[in-house]
C-alpha cells in the first residue's frame, strides 16, 4: 500500500502534461453509432392536467372513456459521433417521441354559439422528431466514446398529433342530467371536435443535457444508459377565447391542442435511456 | 570394519553436504534469492486459500466472523509473501528449517504442518501465522550470537502456532470491541499469550538439548536489537589518506550513549518488557532438571555464514530504504572480516553516489538518523554525515567513488556508478572543479604555514598579489591554490587535487558538463519566447510525451485496490487484478506491443526464478519509491542486467488500478431534493451515475539505470472493468510503442 501511494504521487509528478497528444479512442476506434430508447414518466405534464385525462376502452363493442392519466412516455435516437480527443466527441442525434396529450375536456360553448356542449376527448397521441447536433465531453482522462461523458445539444423538435379514430363523447346543450360517459360520438352526429387537417407541426427549439455511461461488452459493442434533461422552447401559446371570441370552437380546439403539444413538451424535461452504442 | 568405514564416509559426505551449503563467496556476494521448488504458499491464488480455509471453518469461531479472520490473514500474509521481501529454500530458509527439524525431533506431524520463509527486513523480528508460516527477519538473524538463540525464537514462534494463539486473539477482539480501557486489556491478554508462548517454547527448546544460558542472551538480543549488529568505535580516522584529510572538528566530542533499559513501561504492549520475561524464562528454566549444553548443532561456521548473510543483505536493505548513515556503519562492520568484498565497495560507492543526491537536494536528513536519535558506535558516523556542508559530502563523494573506480576499474557496475555520479554531479550539483585547489591538505597548510613564518620573519611578501587591481584581488581571494587563502574547514577543496587533474575524469567531467550546459542553454532559449512561440514549442513536445518508440515491455503485475467505504475489498480487488492482468496482454497484442509478464499467477509456470525477478523488480520500484526527487542507482544493478538480458528489454511496466464506487447520495440531499420537488430528479441520477472514480497509473522504468522513463496518470468517471482499462492500456500501448517525432 505504502508503494503505492508514492507510485501514484510520482507518476502525477511525471506525467503532467501526458494528455496534449494524438488519442487512439476506444481500441483503435473513434465512430460510434448510438442506439436507445428513452422513455419517461409524465408527471409534471400530468399533475398540471390532473382529472382530465381519458383514455379509450375499446373491449366492448361500444368503446367507453375512462379516466385514466398518460403514464408512461417513450421514444428512440440514433446517433453518430466522432471521438475529436479522448475526452471530447461530436455526434449528430436523430430520434422520436411518443407521447399523449390531453385535449380541453370540455366546452362551455359548441362550435356553432348557438348551444352548449361539454366533450370528453381521448388523449390525442402526438409523435415528436428531434434531430439535434451534440457535444459529449468527459473528464480529463476518460477514453471516448467509452465511460461516462456529458452531452449538451441544441436541436429543434417537430412535434404532431397523430390522427386515428379517437373516442370521444359530447354531453347535449341545455340539460347534464345524464351520466357524463355516457353519450358518445358513435351514437351521435357529432363529428370529432378537433380538425386534425388544421394541426400544425409544433416547432420547438431544444437544449439538451445527458449524463450518459457507455459500458463496452465488447470491443465493438457498448451498452449505454443515461437520464437526459431538455428544456423545450418556443411553440404556440395559450388561445384565450375571452380575448378572442371569434374563434369559432374548432379552431379553439385545434389551438388548445397545438398548445396542448407544446406544453407536453415542455414538460417533458426528464428521460432515462438505455441502448447500445456500436464503436468502428 | 567395512560397517565402520561406511559410517564415516557417509558422516564425511553428510559434513561436506553441510559445509557445501555454506559455501558463500562474500568477496563476490550478490543478494539472496529463492531457491529450489516454488511452494504452493507462493502460487495458490489468495481467492482459492480463503476457499478451502472456509470449507474447513474454524470451531473456534463464528459462522460470519470465520469469514473475516480468513480474508483478514490469508490478504494480509499474502501481501507479505509477494511483496518482494520473502525468500524460500535459501541458505538462511533452510538453515531456519533445520533448527524446527532438530526442535520438532519427536513431533513429525507438527513439523510437516510447518514452513519457514526468511523475510529481507532490517527490523528484527520473527511471527508465526495461524496458517502454519514462521517468518524469520534478517534483521534478526543479523543480530544473533548463536545458533541456540534462533532455536529459542523459533521454539517461541511454533509454541504460538501450536496454542492458536492468533485465532484466539482474534476471537478476543470480536468478543471484547466495546470493553473499557480495551488497549489495556488487549495488551494484558496478549502479553499473557507471549509469556505462554515462552513457557512451552521453553519446554522445546530444553527437549533439543540447547543451552539454557542462551535462552537469557536471547532477551538482550531483543533489547539491543534497534542498534546495528555490532557496537565498534568508528574512529574519526577512517576516511583520512594520502589524498584527502578530514578534520576531527566534524566529528561529535562526546560519545552518544545507548538508552535501552529492560523494564520500560509495557503497559499498551503487546509483549511484556524483556526483565519480566527473562523473570518468567528464570523461573520456567528452573522446573527442568537438565539442561543440554549446546549453543549449535549444526556448525558454528554455518551459523557465522548464514549470520553474514544477513548482514550482508542488512546493507542491501538499508540502502533500498534509503538509510544510508546505517548501511555505511555497517559496511564499516563488514570490511573487518571483508575488506576485499567487492560487493561491499559496489554498495558503498551507491551510498556515497545517492548521499551526494540527497544532500544536493537538500533532503539529507532523511537518510542519516536525526540528532535525537543518535545512540552508539554508529552515531559517530551518522554525527559526520550530517555535520558534512553540501560541498564536503559532493567532494567527499567524489573521492570516495573515484578511488573504489580505481581500484576495481573492470568492475561493471562500479563503473556505470562512476559514470551517473559524475553525470550527476553536474546536474545536481553543477560541479565546478576550478573551486578546488591542486594541492593536497598537507601541502596546502605548509605552505600556509611556510607564509605565515615568513611574514613573522618580517620576510619579503608576494609582490605579485599586490600589485594586482582590486579585481584580481577578490578573484585570488577564491583561489584554493594561494597559500594565504587556505581554509582548514574547508578540508574538501584540498581533497581532489588529483582527480581533478585525471584525464579520465576530466574529459567525462567536461562531456557531461556540456551536456548539463545545453540543457541551461534550451532553457534559456524557451524562457526568451513570445508566449506564442512558447506554445507553439508546448503544443510540439506535448506530441512526443509518452511516445517511446518501444514495442517490448517486462510487465509486473498490477497492483489493484478496489475500496469499499474507504477500506480495501481484498476479494474483489483480487478478481479485478486478474481482469487486469489479462487486459494489459490483450491490449499489448492488439497495439501490436510484445510483453513478458512477471506475476504471481504466472508464478506454478514461471517457478523460482520467475519468483526472484519479480521480486527484484519490486524492490526496484520500493527504491525509487523512496524518494522521487533524485534518480538514484538500483541496489540489484546485476541482477537487473541479468533480467533485461534475459528478456532482451530493459523496459519493465508497473501499473496501479484504485476504484471506488461511492454515489454522492446523502440523505439530507434527498430531503432538500424533495422540498425542491424537480431537483430530485437532478440529484439523484446524476449522484448515482457519477459515482465510479477509478484511476489508471502506469510506469515504465528504465532497467538499465533504474530511471524513470515514463508515467501515465488517468483519472476517470468509469468502472475498472476488463474492457475499460484493456481501452486505456491499448491507447497507453500505442502511444508508448509510436517514434516519437523529429
Amino acid at each position: 500500500m505504502k508503494s503505492t501511494i508514492i507510485l501514484f504521487s510520482l507518476i502525477a509528478f511525471c506525467s503532467a502534461t501526458a494528455i496534449a497528444q494524438k488519442d487512439n479512442g476506444f481500441f483503435g476506434k473513434k465512430g460510434f453509432l448510438q442506439v436507445e430508447t428513452l422513455g419517461n414518466v409524465p408527471l409534471f405534464y400530468t399533475a398540471v392536467n390532473l382529472g382530465n385525462g381519458y383514455q379509450a376502452d375499446k373491449s366492448s363493442t361500444a368503446p367507453r372513456l375512462l379516466a385514466k392519466n398518460d403514464n408512461f412516455n417513450y421514444g428512440f435516437r440514433v446517433s453518430a459521433g466522432y471521438a475529436v480527443k479522448r475526452n471530447l466527441a461530436i455526434s449528430f442525434e436523430f430520434g422520436q417521441d411518443f407521447a399523449s396529450v390531453y385535449p380541453d375536456p370540455y366546452s362551455t360553448v359548441n362550435w356553432n354559439f348557438n348551444s352548449y356542449f361539454e366533450v370528453t376527448h381521448e388523449m390525442v397521441d402526438i409523435k415528436t422528431t428531434v434531430i439535434m447536433p451534440k457535444l459529449e465531453f468527459s473528464t480529463s482522462n476518460a477514453l471516448s466514446p467509452m465511460g461516462l461523458s456529458h452531452q449538451i445539444g441544441l436541436g429543434v423538435s417537430f412535434s404532431n398529433a397523430i390522427e386515428k379514430d379517437y373516442v370521444y363523447g359530447i354531453t347535449d346543450n341545455y340539460f347534464t342530467s345524464t351520466t357524463f360517459y355516457e353519450n358518445y360520438s358513435d351514437n351521435k352526429t357529432y363529428v370529432d371536435p378537433i380538425n386534425f387537417q388544421e394541426i400544425e407541426t409544433v416547432k420547438k427549439y431544444v437544449l439538451m443535457y445527458a449524463l450518459n455511461m457507455r459500458t463496452p461488452i465488447t470491443k465493438n459493442l457498448m451498452i449505454n444508459y443515461g437520464v437526459k434533461y431538455t428544456l423545450s422552447v418556443g411553440g404556440p401559446r395559450e388561445n384565450n377565447i375571452y380575448s378572442n371570441p371569434e374563434t369559432s370552437a374548432n379552431s379553439r380546439y385545434t389551438d388548445e391542442l397545438e398548445y396542448q403539444i407544446s406544453r407536453s413538451r415542455s414538460f417533458s424535461f426528464i428521460n432515462a435511456f438505455a441502448g447500445l452504442t456500436f464503436v468502428f | 570394519m567395512y560397517f565402520k568405514n561406511a559410517i564415516t564416509v557417509v558422516s564425511f559426505i553428510l559434513l561436506s553436504a553441510g559445509s557445501l551449503v555454506a559455501q558463500v563467496d562474500f568477496n563476490n556476494y550478490s543478494t539472496l534469492l529463492a531457491k529450489g521448488k516454488i511452494p504452493e504458499d507462493f502460487t495458490k491464488l489468495t481467492y482459492d486459500k480463503l476457499k478451502d480455509d472456509l470449507k474447513t471453518g474454524r470451531e473456534e469461531l463464528r459462522r460470519g466472523q470465520e469469514k473475516v479472520f480468513f480474508e483478514g490473514t490469508n490478504y494480509a500474509i499474502d501481501e507479505i509473501l509477494h511483496s518482494g521481501l520473502v525468500v524460500y529454500g535459501d541458505d538462511i530458509s533452510t538453515f531456519i528449517g533445520e533448527i524446527a527439524d532438530k526442535l520438532l525431533i519427536n513431533d513429525a506431524q507438527l513439523r510437516s504442518k510447518l514452513r519457514f520463509y526468511t523475510i529481507k527486513s532490517n527490523s528484527s523480528n520473527a511471527f508465526s501465522t495461524d496458517q502454519g508460516i514462521v517468518f524469520v527477519t534478517t534483521g534478526l538473524i543479523a543480530q544473533l550470537t548463536s545458533e541456540a538463540q534462533l532455536a529459542y525464537v523459533l521454539a517461541h514462534e511454533i509454541s504460538h502456532y501450536t496454542e492458536k494463539h492468533v485465532v484466539a486473539t482474534f476471537d478476543w477482539k470480536a468478543k471484547n470491541s466495546r470493553q473499557d480501557s480495551r488497549i489495556e486489556k488487549l495488551s494484558q491478554y496478549s502479553k499473557d499469550k507471549e509469556f505462554e508462548a515462552d513457557k512451552i517454547g521453553i519446554r522445546m527448546y530444553n527437549e533439543a538439548g540447547y543451552s539454557e544460558d542462551e535462552i537469557f542472551s536471547t532477551f538482550d538480543v531483543l533489547m539491543y536489537s534497534y542498534l546495528p549488529f555490532d557496537e565498534i568505535a568508528f574512529p574519526q580516522t577512517h576516511f583520512n589518506t594520502n589524498k584527502i584529510y578530514v578534520p576531527k572538528s566534524l566529528f561529535p566530542t562526546k560519545k552518544y550513549e545507548i538508552t535501552a533499559v529492560d523494564d520500560y513501561d509495557d503497559e499498551n504492549s503487546s509483549h511484556p518488557n524483556i526483565k519480566k520475561r527473562k523473570e518468567a524464562a528464570e523461573k520456567e528454566v528452573g522446573e527442568f532438571s537438565t539442561w543440554g549444553k549446546k549453543t549449535e548443532f549444526l556448525g558454528a561456521t554455518r551459523f557465522v555464514t548464514v549470520r553474514n548473510i544477513a548482514r550482508f543483505e542488512s546493507v542491501r536493505t538499508d540502502i533500498l530504504d534509503a538509510n544510508y548513515g546505517d548501511a555505511m556503519y555497517s559496511i564499516f562492520l563488514l570490511e573487518k572480516d571483508f575488506p576485499n568484498s567487492i560487493y561491499l565497495k559496489r554498495m558503498k560507492a551507491q551510498i556515497w553516489m545517492n548521499l551526494m543526491l540527497y544532500k544536493s537536494e537538500n533532503i539529507s536528513n532523511k537518510a542519516v538518523d536525526k540528532t535525537a536519535e543518535l545512540e552508539g558506535e554508529s552515531a559517530t558516523l551518522h554525527f559526520f554525515l550530517k555535520k558534512l556542508s553540501k560541498e564536503a559530502l559532493v567532494t567527499m563523494s567524489l573521492r570516495q567513488i573515484y578511488d573504489i573506480h580505481k581500484a576495481y576499474p573492470q568492475d561493471e557496475e562500479i563503473n556505470a556508478i562512476f559514470q551517473k555520479f559524475v553525470k550527476d554531479l553536474n546536474e545536481y550539483s553543477k560541479f565546478k572543479s576550478e573551486i578546488y585547489s591542486k594541492k593536497t591538505f598537507s601541502e596546502a597548510a605548509n605552505d600556509f604555514m611556510a607564509m605565515k613564518n615568513d611574514s613573522l620573519k618580517g620576510a619579503v611578501k608576494d609582490t605579485t598579489i599586490k600589485s594586482n587591481s582590486k579585481y584580481d584581488r577578490i578573484k585570488n581571494k577564491k583561489n584554493a591554490d594561494i597559500a594565504e587563502n587556505f581554509d582548514s574547514t574547508k578540508f574538501y577543496l584540498y581533497g581532489i587535487a588529483d582527480i581533478i587533474s585525471d584525464q579520465e575524469f576530466v574529459d567525462l567531467n567536461n562531456k557531461f558538463k556540456k551536456i548539463s550546459e545545453d540543457k541551461e542553454k534550451e532553457k534559456i532559449a524557451y524562457d526568451a519566447l513570445s508566449k506564442k512561440e512558447k506554445k507553439a514549442f508546448d503544443k510540439k513536445e506535448a506530441q512526443n510525451v509518452n511516445r517511446l518508440g518501444i514495442k517490448e515491455f517486462i510487465v509486473v503485475e498490477p497492483m489493484v485496490y478496489s475500496y469499499n467505504k474507504g477500506k480495501v475489498d481484498n476479494v474483489k480487488s483480487e478478481k479485478l487484478e486478474a481482469d487486469f492482468s489479462e487486459a494489459i496482454e490483450d491490449a499489448a497484442n492488439d497495439a501490436g506491443v510484445t510483453t513478458y509478464n512477471i506475476d504471481s499467477r504466472s508464478l506454478t509456470t514461471k517457478g523460482t526464478q520467475g519468483f526472484n525477478e519479480r521480486s527484484i523488480l519490486t524492490a526496484l520500484l520500493n527504491q525509487i519509491a523512496q524518494e522521487d526527487e533524485v534518480n538514484i542507482f538500483p541496489v540489484d544493478y546485476q541482477y537487473l542486467n541479468l533480467i533485461k538480458s534475459n528478456y532482451g528489454t530493459s523496459k519493465v511496466m508497473f501499473s496501479l488500478v484504485e476504484h471506488e464506487y461511492a454515489p454522492n447520495i446523502s440523505f439530507s440531499g434527498v430531503f432538500s431534493s424533495l422540498l425542491i420537488y424537480p431537483v430530485l430528479f437532478l440529484y439523484v441520477p446524476i449522484g448515482f451515475l457519477t459515482g465510479h472514480e477509478s484511476e489508471l497509473s502506469v510506469l515504465i522504468l528504465d532497467l538499465e539505470d533504474g530511471s524513470i522513463e515514463n508515467g501515465v496518470n488517468y483519472y476517470f468517471k468509469d468502472s475498472p472493468k476488463k474492457l475499460q482499462l484493456g481501452a486505456h492500456m491499448f491507447d497507453i500501448f500505442k502511444k508508448l510503442s509510436t517514434e516519437p517525432k523529429k
